[in-house]
């Protein structure tokens, strides 16, 4: 009796103690992805801080590794050409605005269509769909045209109203409000004498917000990277916002590359110690939403 | 009783026109009619200064003949699959690596892979541009130090290697997107399915193939049919990084772009965005085709 | 309190579209010209320097405010065209750059400075710079306050070890055709053990000739000057020969190169505008005296700078005077002074000659050298496709440089391409 089951011990020992040794591995292995992953995305950034740190000779000439001196330099050079840091403060201002305004009524749009049956809301929807296939680009001419009849020029509006009708997050915010809130939800808050809109804020909005979070990464990104627009419907440079200013740094006479990448950096690193805080929040909401269903 | 349930239901649907008003009254102006606007201009010869002057489907018809159209169509083609094949992948395989329970630490890789896409497109155009030159960009200095090569490579002198640089580079700047929808994907299966095909002795591999996939199927869908339509406007990267041998990175939106603001030929411009329309159109029909079908054999198999 | 926000909010969207929507045929913007104000004069350009020159008109005219904005970019050309087309925050002066200055001159939007005298202005400019300006009637439409000679640099350590001397006339000299060029550089090439090109790059030879050649569109006719076969073979020899060093103009590379003063560096020869001042380092006294500057094979020039004046300003006379002022003598002269910009006026150029000599350029006297090649510059008007066209055979042309064909297939090639995106063309 004490016998067997002390072979039987030691082969379970044995088994578990290859089990492990290959786990070991294998786990060795996903994480030398991760970290060759990792190492990838990151090398260009660290390749740019490190090339506004030196002059343009080296920059060229060398394969960089190590931070230089330049730093200050570049940056004198730069600031005397555009004013970066005004641009960042319109870049934040005109982000956190337009993100708040287009999550808001791409809620709104996606939970009319989600939980309301009215006439024509399929044939609507589609609508909204097919807009998602439109190369924007063009438009811009008549959007210049419409904007000065609007006098809306050299103001935010044009790069802040259209966020109200954005055809991605209402299809997408749709999808989770199909499956995140619940008809009966509503169905009692209503028997409670909730009104509609009462029943969006205060329901609808926290269910949603998992989704809401992963949305607004997107259209944050998206606002906070706007190009087009405001180069051609802001004339005042006091307004333009960061990736113009960045776009300015390559200055049609240029090959101050220096100067380019202390732009660059500074377009880059505050979002990037930003990020280093939010993503966690963001994350963790996105998991703990996934967790709630 | 029944009264008082209809007239509420009555209200219900009422109400869905408020909440989706202000998108259509938005949308009318700010949307539509810049995009009938430019229709309008299709029909005609204009360039930015003197009145239009109405030439009917001249400019269709210049389209569907032009071989410098077809020809950045298929650029964009190329740029789009080389870089959307492996994006998939490589954001799928993160995806499930991060969703495993052992794994430490993942909100900073989640962040950092992520990382690459909240960077202006514009920036790493720029950034391509220095590190791919041909003398002296940083990419040939390092092969060259490696002894991998021992003349630096013309990079964008070769038509395929310039569209595979592009692609690379719009990876790389996208795979962590797709990784953070599949992510929220992944997460909304429940653990207890999981946890039965465990009890059942499935392995891992088993597991992922025959639960997680199949269960992930309406995000990938998701993921790809909105990749197509990103996919065909790949615009700011080729653009700013540079002209390539042969126009090889002259995708649709650049061929857009350089019609209507370097030759001022907005008619021709606008029918070209309407030609690129049709050309997302017919790839997103496909895609959907695709997709129903699929879901059909599933359903009777 | 939610609630009503936000319809209160959708209420005022609406008021607020609705209105502007219909005001917008209604009230213009009422500019005061009023007597005893500051009037104000709004400028737009690409080009940061102008604020020197806005500086300068107020100084001389203290009842003015010139608001300069600048727009450094590609964008610049879109947004004053859309600004003019639509008619809504136009300036009064506006900048237009060489490539597109045809486009813009030949529209009703831009006054006529002849009507206002502005002949005058140009009469003793560089020949060249005067024309570009004009429209298709030969009519003054924009003026330049300077001119932009292309000019061979060289760094003057490098000319010493491997051309024997570093005096301008006498390189010069050496190298005024393409054929001593190329002797000369395989001689350098030789000497250096591959290590020292004797240019920067084809690319200089094609800047310089492009301007030589008779316009690509005449009458709506398109054609391929014959002299390009033997440009495009000089091209081909060059590379072959490895007298360039395949430093695309511009490139990091490039500016790399032109910095580096090593006399082992790669490029003793740079084909540059007189403006490229701005691409070298001149901070610590670094670039003092290394370099000189030298007649190429052919007068040529890179960029230009105009000014033009919207035609239906209210304010005609000042922005008359503002152009009035970007062709003096006083400015320019200021502007040689603290810029280095090569004047448009030949005699600012004859009043300087002997006492500007900036530090780069060691004891050169390099407004002759400048003056000189300007005059040689074949003056042409700009042309509506020669920008665009110049820039497409430009890539076909390193393309067939890399690649190893034909200059039959380069023709072949830019003719296709004109084709699709000039189909109004008629072609031999």
């Amino acid at each position: 009796m004490q016998l067997n089951s002390q072979v039987k011990n030691k082969t379970k020992e044995q088994i578990s103690e290859n089990y492990r040794l290959k786990r070991m591995l294998v786990r060795g292995l996903i994480y030398l992805i991760l970290i060759v992953g990792a190492a990838i995305c990151l090398l260009p950034f660290y390749s740019m801080i490190i090339s506004s740190t030196h002059s343009n000779t080296d920059i060229s000439n060398k394969f960089l590794l190590l931070p230089g001196d330049q730093f200050i330099e570049n940056y004198k050079r730069l600031i005397k050409i555009v004013p970066i840091w005004r641009g960042f403060l319109n870049s934040v201002f005109l982000t956190v605005v337009g993100t708040s305004v287009t999550l808001y009524f791409s809620a709104m749009t996606a939970y009319g269509f989600s939980k309301y049956d009215f006439k024509y809301s399929k044939v609507l929807f589609s609508c909204v769909l097919a807009t998602l296939m439109i190369p924007g680009e063009l438009s811009i001419i008549g959007f210049f045209r419409l904007m000065g009849n609007f006098h809306m020029l050299n103001t935010y509006w044009p790069l802040i109203l259209p966020g109200i009708a954005n055809a991605f997050g209402t299809f997408f915010l749709k999808q989770n409000c199909d499956q995140a809130v619940s008809s009966e939800i509503i169905e009692s808050a209503r028997m409670d004498g909730c009104g509609e809109l009462k029943a969006f804020h205060r329901l609808v909005l926290p269910l949603l917000k998992p989704a809401l979070a992963t949305f607004g990464i997107l259209a944050f990104i998206g606002q906070w990277n706007s190009f087009m627009l405001p180069v051609i419907t802001l004339f005042d440079n006091n307004l333009q916002p960061l990736p113009v200013m960045v776009a300015m740094t390559r200055g049609q006479f240029g090959t101050d590359y220096g100067a380019q990448y202390v732009g660059i950096v500074i377009s880059i690193v505050p979002i990037m110690l930003l990020f280093a805080f939010l993503s966690r929040k963001i994350m963790d909401g996105v998991s703990a939403g996934a967790l709630k269903e | 009783m029944r009264k008082t349930k209809r007239i509420k239901s009555l209200k219900k649907s009422r109400f869905g026109y408020f909440f989706i008003a202000p998108y259509f009254i938005v949308f009318l102006i700010f949307g539509l009619y810049p995009i009938i606007y430019s229709f309008y201009t299709s029909f005609s010869k204009w360039d930015g200064f003197s009145p239009p002057v109405f030439i009917g489907l001249d400019n269709y018809q210049r389209l569907f003949t032009n071989l410098e159209f077809y020809h950045s169509i298929l650029n964009t083609l190329i740029i789009w699959i080389v870089s959307i094949v492996p994006e998939l992948i490589i954001a799928l395989l993160l995806a499930l690596i991060l969703n495993e329970r052992f794994v430490k630490g993942k909100h900073v890789f989640r962040a950092v892979f992520y990382f690459p896409n909240i960077v202006t497109a514009i920036t790493i155009g720029v950034l391509v541009n220095l590190m791919f030159d041909w003398q002296t960009g940083s990419i040939n200095k390092l092969l060259m130090a490696l002894h991998i090569t021992d003349h630096p490579i013309n990079w964008f002198g070769h038509s395929f290697l310039a569209q595979i640089i592009i692609s690379a580079v719009m990876c790389w700047q996208w795979f962590g997107v797709n990784m953070l929808i599949f992510t929220a994907g992944l997460q909304s299966i429940p653990r207890t399915l999981y946890e039965a095909a465990e009890v059942d002795g499935a392995n891992r591999f088993q597991i992922t193939m025959n639960i997680t996939l199949p269960l992930l199927k309406p995000v990938i869908l998701f993921t790809v049919i909105t990749s197509i339509i990103g996919g065909m406007q790949i615009f700011e990267v080729p653009l700013v990084a540079g002209n390539a041998s042969g126009d090889s990175t002259q995708t649709m939106m650049v061929y857009l772009y350089n019609t209507a603001f370097t030759r001022f030929q907005y008619g021709y411009a606008s029918s070209i965005s309407y030609g690129m329309f049709i050309i997302i159109l017919i790839f997103s029909i496909i895609s959907l085709l695709v997709s129903r079908s699929r879901k059909k054999n599933t359903q009777s198999v | 309190m939610k609630r009503k926000g936000l319809s209160l909010f959708a209420l005022l969207l609406v008021i607020c579209l609705g209105l502007s929507g219909c005001s917008s045929s209604g009230s213009q913007s009422t500019s005061s010209d009023g007597s005893g104000k500051k009037q104000t004069l709004v400028v737009w350009t690409f080009f940061d320097q102008v604020k020197l020159l806005a500086k300068q008109f107020e100084k001389s005219h203290p009842n003015v405010d010139v608001q300069v904005k600048v727009f450094p970019g590609d964008q610049y050309k879109t947004k004053l065209q859309t600004a003019l087309q639509t008619k809504t925050n136009v300036p009064d002066v506006f900048d237009l750059e060489r490539g597109y200055i045809s486009s813009f001159i030949n529209t009703p939007f831009v006054a006529d400075l002849s009507d206002m005298g502005g002949d005058k202005l140009v009469k003793d400019m560089v020949p060249y710079v005067a024309d570009l300006g004009k429209d298709d009637d030969g009519h003054v439409k924009a003026v330049a306050d300077s001119s932009s000679p292309i000019g061979l640099w060289y760094h003057r350590k490098a000319a010493k070890k491997w051309l024997g001397t570093d005096d301008p006339d006498k390189i010069s000299a050496m190298i005024n055709s393409w054929d001593k060029i190329i002797t000369l550089g395989k001689k350098v090439y030789k000497e250096s053990n591959g290590k020292v090109h004797l240019l920067d790059s084809t690319g200089s030879i094609y800047d310089m000739e492009k301007y030589q050649m008779q316009p690509w569109v005449k009458n709506n006719v398109f054609q391929i000057d014959s002299k390009w076969n033997d440009v495009l073979n000089t091209m081909r020899t060059v590379r072959q020969e490895n007298v360039d060093a395949k430093l695309a103009g511009s490139s990091p590379g490039w500016g790399s190169a032109l910095n580096n003063y090593d006399p082992a560096g790669k490029a003793i020869m740079f084909g540059v505008p007189s403006w490229a001042t701005m691409d070298v380092d001149t901070k610590d006294g670094k670039a003092d005296g290394q370099f000189g500057v030298a007649k190429a094979p052919v007068g040529s020039y890179d960029g230009g700078t105009y000014r033009a004046i919207y035609a239906n300003t209210s304010k005609k006379k000042l922005a008359y005077e503002f152009v009035q002022f970007d062709a003096s003598e006083k400015w320019q002269n200021y502007n040689l002074k603290n810029t280095g910009n090569m004047p448009s006026l030949l005699s600012v150029y004859d009043q300087n000659a002997d006492s500007y000599t900036p530090p780069m350029y060691g004891d050169q006297k390099v407004l002759n050298m400048y003056k000189d090649i300007s005059e040689q510059i074949p003056a042409a008007p700009a042309g509506k496709y020669t920008a665009d066209i110049n820039s497409t055979f430009g890539g076909i042309v390193t393309d067939m440089l890399n690649k190893g064909k034909s200059n039959q297939w380069a023709f072949d090639q830019l003719k296709e391409k004109v084709k699709e995106s000039y189909p109004e063309f008629k072609f031999k």
